[in-house]
């Protein structure tokens, strides 16, 4: 039976028992109500019936015994109509009793009354009539107990008929009970049965449904834990939905074998296939590709024998060429032609060719035991898109099944797209050789170049060192016949050896000079911070020694210039640098600067430019100002009133007597300075012009001065070309005329030079060798940017001994300010700890400048800080050098990056 | 028989000249050209030709046999000496951060510049370990066919006009002091440090013809192997491996890989770019 079926059937049941027990008590209750209504409606009435009767019968009867006892006649009609209404009310009242008594018994009492009361009625008329008549109460007194007599009669009947009723009423309501307690008893039997048969149903529904529910899941799970090889089965035969349900997973379970299976075909083919690619991805060429494919592949098809053809064009012809057997007993073709046999045919077909019922004799597999026969061959082409790169033959005893074909073909796909990829890889890997060697090629020709280069470098360097080779034999010949020369003129030796000892001296003097300077340098700049006063630290006095300090020292200073230009002029070091200097501008140049001191003096000061003069004078315009003021501020020194006048006049060339004949010379110009001072004496005209000497001879100077700058004047005319003439007597002033050569533009340098060198000639030796050491470091300008004092100092003052130009800056904006204004800076030294602006952010503005891109930059860093130099570096700064600084060191570093 | 001279024969010529001029010059001289790079090598004789205003490479085979003179001078052509501080920094820059470290196991290193021209790379790396704090414990051996440049290398002098490139290359090698430490300049000319020269052995050594002398941590030969054809190439990089201890580094120059050689399978790439290598042990 269906479990729709069984659970329609259950529950129909369990309804059907509902439905008859509520009827049952339905029917039950219907019948105890009609019960009830029976006694209210009918006994109830009865009973009520009777006690109106007896009631009106009560009243009648009354009214009857009150009659004769009433003597007033009206009264009397009165009381005999209210016994006539009484006696009408009892015979309603006996009337509805009698239509209500349905039952024998009652209606015989009923009609007995009514006899009964009749008799009444005649007794009672018979009294209303004695009455009437006026019979005495004693004659009445009878009648009335007649009455009295026949009404007992009617209660008697009246009780019995009422207690009939009574007896009536207690019978039924027994009855009632009686049912009730049936019907009760019914309901209970009916509720138990029923629920007993709803139980029982019950059972049996809920029984036959989850038995076979719980073998299908018990199935079921077995299924999901999978323990077992195949899907378990659920052997149900019940027709039911439970036996569909059965049904369908059995089905279920046969398709999930069979997918299964071929699952695991398939998983084998992919692992297989995955063994393949794996071994095949270590091969790099195709033999080793073939050698790998066919070891794997022949044990796992199954077959015996194997040979690996690869394509190969030969000649504008394909073959296919066999470059690997497995289990190969030597006898198989090395070369076949497409189309040729079945091997070239299936490189023709591309398809795979298959084998079966092999003859006798075609191929023999052997061991060392035996040789058989194979029983089947499988024939597979290997390409990659579209195109044959090989074939692959197998042979086996067995026969290939439709799975080892099925890898056979994806094996054989795989190993087109390997060769296909070894082969690209092959063409690549030739080519990179290639480029490989073009680019070995590259380097050897850049080397090359770069060796030609030098070797260019190096012949260009020799011409050089010939060049300077053939100047030196040319120098030597010229002092060999000096020599010569010197032989000759002995005295003229004597006094050169004379000259030589004062020029010894003159160079002492240059370097001991030099020597003072730089200490000195260090006093001032030290004194300049001191009168700063930056502290504030130092008092009014202190101050003023300061100052007095800085003064005295500029003082000396001077004096140290003085003596350095004198020993360099002494030791030919003077370099002159000729120019055109336009006569009038000089002149007004001059006497500008120096009429103003004349006037605070009380002089008058005239100048005066003939007009032969030549406008322009080729010569050095800074030495020739040099003198002109030495022989100005001499005569306003010692003229203490008067006038002091500037006079250029042009004179005759012969006066020039070292220079007599030069072509060279186009005129001579007088330059005369004339004062109306104290004059010098004939005799000492000469002293003046020695070092350190005045025209009193005294150490205790009246006048100041060093006592050099006649000497200077002298000198520097000498070494322009001129001299210097005084013309004077005590007491009359004085006049000192400059006389200088005009050369002639094209060649005076020749000419300057040669004048020079016969000032050097021998000296210049020894100091050769010490300054081309530093000729990288000469005359370059350096900006140094330090905020600290001290350092700049330290670095100024050696800079400066190098012969560097050194402008220096104390933070990083005016630094920058200072190399936008000043032309030329070669190189700066970068403090890159300063306040405001640091080094970095100061390099990185400097180089974002253009014009300042490459000039090389110092860094100064703490050597603390290592970080410091990676900075410096990112900012932009050329090197680094750390502080303190050796001194060496920033010089070799310096040299490096100056070098050009 | 006719002989006519058309432009493969010309060629075939030209070739032969040059083997039997290189064969001459192994037999007379002892110096081995037969398995230099045959472009270089056609490059260089001519240009010795041209400057010896001569018309055929047998005119020049006769001058190199019977004048040693120009023998002298067609060897200093074929020796390339170019050369430079810390060139292709990043190589530099690699061993400091790749090589040295493992060189710190050592109680003692050896390297071996091979090559090593005027020796300012046998001077770099000297800087470079001095800098690593390993140099006390190192012994760099220089070596060079051309007697002219070791010469140069022992002085330990650099052109002053160089110098600029190399403190740039110095920095972008990490150099992590001042460049100016190691050196001072006089007359525009660098001189290096003593101590920079104490730990290295400047010796003459021809790849071509001679031997391993020593086994050594780190070999160094750059831009030396382009010079040759693959028979030497081979050779030298043999020569390398037997030189080479266990986890030996090999530092190439940038345009020569060893993937070609049969030596490649026993070394591992440390930095493929840079050209260095780690000689790997055979498990075999």
């Amino acid at each position: 039976m269906r479990i729709r079926t069984k659970l329609y059937y259950g529950l129909g049941i369990i309804l059907t028992i509902i439905v008859a027990i509520s009827l049952f008590f339905i029917q039950m209750f219907n019948e105890l109500n009609e019960n009830t209504i029976q006694i209210v409606n009918h006994r109830y009435e009865k009973v009520r019936l009777i006690s109106s009767f007896r009631y009106e019968l009560n009243n009648w009867s009354r009214e009857l015994r009150g009659l004769p006892v009433n003597t007033n006649p009206q009264l009397m009609a009165e009381n005999i109509k209210i016994a006539q209404s009484y006696k009408m009310n009892a015979y309603v009242a006996l009337d509805a009793l009698d239509r209500f008594t349905t039952d024998e018994e009652s209606r015989k009492a009923v009609t007995k009354i009514r006899t009964v009361l009749s008799n009444y009625e005649k007794i009672g008329e018979a009294i209303v009539s004695s009455v009437d008549s006026g019979v005495s109460y004693s004659q009445v007194r009878p009648a009335l107990f007649e009455g009295a007599q026949v009404r007992s009669d009617i209660i008697s009947e009246l009780d019995k008929l009422q207690n009939a009723e009574e007896i009536a009423i207690k019978n039924e309501l027994n009855k009632s009970q009686e049912i009730h307690n049936t019907a009760v008893r019914i309901i209970y039997m009916c509720v138990i049965a029923g629920v007993l048969l709803a139980i029982g149903v019950t059972y049996w529904i809920v029984e036959a449904v989850t038995r076979n529910l719980n073998k299908v899941t018990s199935v079921i799970n077995t299924a999901v834990s999978g323990s077992m090889e195949y899907m378990p089965r659920i052997h149900i035969t019940a027709k039911d939905e439970i036996g569909e349900i059965a049904t369908a997973f059995n089905k279920m379970a046969d398709e999930l074998d069979n997918h299964a299976e071929l699952e695991q075909e398939q998983s084998w083919l992919n692992y297989q296939v995955a063994e393949i690619v794996k071994m095949c991805q270590t091969a790099t060429d195709f033999d080793s590709l073939a050698k790998l494919f066919l070891q794997n592949i022949t044990p796992v098809v199954g077959a015996s024998y194997g040979v690996f053809y690869l394509t190969e064009e030969i000649n504008g012809e394909k073959y296919l060429v066999n470059i690997c057997s497995f289990a190969s007993d030597n006898l198989d073709t090395q070369l076949i032609k497409y189309g040729e046999g079945l091997v070239g045919q299936c490189a023709v077909n591309k398809e795979p060719i298959m084998v079966k019922n092999i003859p006798e004799d075609y191929i023999k597999i052997t061991s060392g035991l035996g040789k058989a026969n194979p029983q089947m061959i499988m024939i597979l082409p290997i390409e990659f898109e579209n195109e044959i790169l090989g074939v692959v033959e197998l042979a086996s005893f067995g026969s290939f099944g439709r799975i080892e074909q099925k890898l056979l073909t994806e094996a054989a796909n795989f190993a087109g797209v390997t060769l296909s990829i070894i082969n690209s890889r092959m063409r690549v890997e030739n080519l990179l050789k290639e480029s490989q060697i073009q680019a070995e090629e590259l380097q050897e020709q850049s080397e090359e170049l770069r060796t030609q280069q030098e070797e260019l470098n190096a012949q260009q360097q020799e011409l050089i060192a010939i060049n300077e080779q053939l100047e030196e034999q040319y120098s030597q010949a010229e002092i060999k016949s000096r020599e010569l020369e010197k032989a000759k003129t002995a005295l003229e030796e004597h006094a050169k050896q004379l000259s030589q000892s004062s020029k010894y001296k003159s160079e002492f003097l240059a370097n001991m000079s030099h020597e003072l300077r730089t200490p000195l340098n260090s006093l001032l700049i030290l004194a300049q911070v001191l009168t700063e006063n930056k502290d504030g630290n130092l008092s009014q006095k202190q101050i003023e020694y300061a100052n007095t300090i800085q003064s005295s020292g500029y003082d000396l200073l001077n004096l140290i210039n003085d003596i350095l230009d004198l020993s360099k002029i002494e030791s030919g070091r003077m370099e002159l640098n000729l120019t055109e200097v336009k006569v009038e501008e000089l002149c007004e140049d001059i006497g500008n600067s120096f009429k103003i001191i004349a006037r605070r003096k009380g002089l008058e000061f005239i100048t005066d430019i003939n007009t032969d003069t030549p406008t322009l004078i080729y010569t050095d315009e800074h030495r020739l100002k040099q003198v002109l003021k030495n022989l100005l501020s001499n005569a306003l020194k010692f003229t203490e009133s008067g006038s002091i006048r500037l006079e250029f006049k042009p004179t005759s060339i012969d006066l020039l007597p070292s220079v007599k004949g030069e072509r060279n010379i186009e005129n001579v110009v007088a330059i005369s300075v004339i004062d109306t001072g104290i004059g010098i004496a004939s005799d000492k005209q000469d002293i003046i012009f020695k070092a350190f000497r005045q025209a009193d001879g005294t150490t205790s100077r009246k006048y100041g001065g060093t006592g050099l700058g006649l000497t200077i004047s002298r000198d520097i005319a000498k070494l322009i070309g001129g001299f210097i003439d005084v013309k004077s007597s005590l007491g009359q002033g004085s006049n000192f005329t400059l006389y200088i050569p005009n050369y002639a533009k094209e060649t005076h340098v020749a000419v300057v030079h040669e004048a020079a060198a016969s000032l050097t000639e021998t000296s210049s030796i020894e100091f050769d060798d010490f300054y081309t050491q530093q000729e990288v470091l000469e005359g370059k300008k350096v900006l140094i940017i330090d905020d600290d004092m001290r350092n700049l100092f330290a670095l100024t003052t050696a800079l400066e001994n190098q012969k560097m130009e050194v402008l220096v800056s104390e933070n990083g904006q005016e630094g920058i300010e200072i190399l936008k204004v000043q032309p030329h800076i070669d190189i700066i030294l970068m403090d890159v700890m300063m306040p405001e602006m640091d080094g970095y952010t100061a390099i990185q503005i400097i180089r974002d400048i253009p014009k300042f891109k490459d000039i090389p930059i110092i860094a100064l860093t703490a050597k603390a800080m290592k970080n410091d130099r990676e900075y410096c570096l990112q900012a932009g700064a050329s090197d680094y050098i750390s502080k303190p600084i050796n001194l060496e060191q920033l010089l070799s570093l310096m040299r490096v990056w100056l070098y050009r | 028989m006719e002989f006519k001279l058309n432009e493969a024969l010309k060629c075939e010529i030209e070739k032969t000249e040059i083997d039997l001029l290189l064969e001459a010059i192994y037999r007379v001289y002892g110096l081995e050209f037969r398995n230099y790079s045959q472009q270089f090598i056609r490059r260089r004789i001519f240009r010795r030709m041209m400057a010896e205003r001569l018309n055929s490479i047998s005119g020049l085979q006769e001058k190199v046999l019977h004048n040693p003179e120009v023998m002298e001078k067609l060897f200093s052509d074929l020796s390339i000496n170019v050369t430079e501080m810390f060139r292709n920094p990043d190589f530099f820059r690699s061993l400091r951060t790749k090589v040295v470290p493992k060189l710190r196991e050592y109680p003692f290193i050896r390297i071996w510049h091979a090559g090593c021209s005027s020796g300012e790379e046998a001077y770099s790396m000297a800087i470079l370990l001095h800098e690593e704090g390993l140099y006390h414990k190192t012994k760099i051996y220089a070596t060079d066919i051309c007697d002219k440049a070791l010469n140069k290398a022992r002085q330990g002098i650099i052109k002053l006009e160089k110098m600029q490139e190399y403190t740039k290359n110095y920095h972008k090698a990490g150099g992590n002091c001042e460049f100016s430490e190691y050196y001072s300049v006089k007359n525009s000319e660098v001189f290096f440090s003593q101590d920079l020269k104490k730990n290295i052995i400047f010796a003459q050594h021809n790849l071509a013809t001679d031997h391993s002398f020593n086994e050594f941590h780190v070999i160094i030969c750059r831009n030396v192997t382009i010079y040759f054809n693959k028979t030497l190439q081979e050779r030298v990089y043999n020569l390398f491996n037997q030189s080479l201890g266990k986890n030996g580094i090999l530092g190439l120059g940038d345009k020569e890989v060893l993937k070609y050689s049969s030596i490649s399978n026993s070394y591992a790439e440390l930095d493929a770019e840079q050209r260095i290598y780690k000689k790997i042990s055979f498990t075999e």
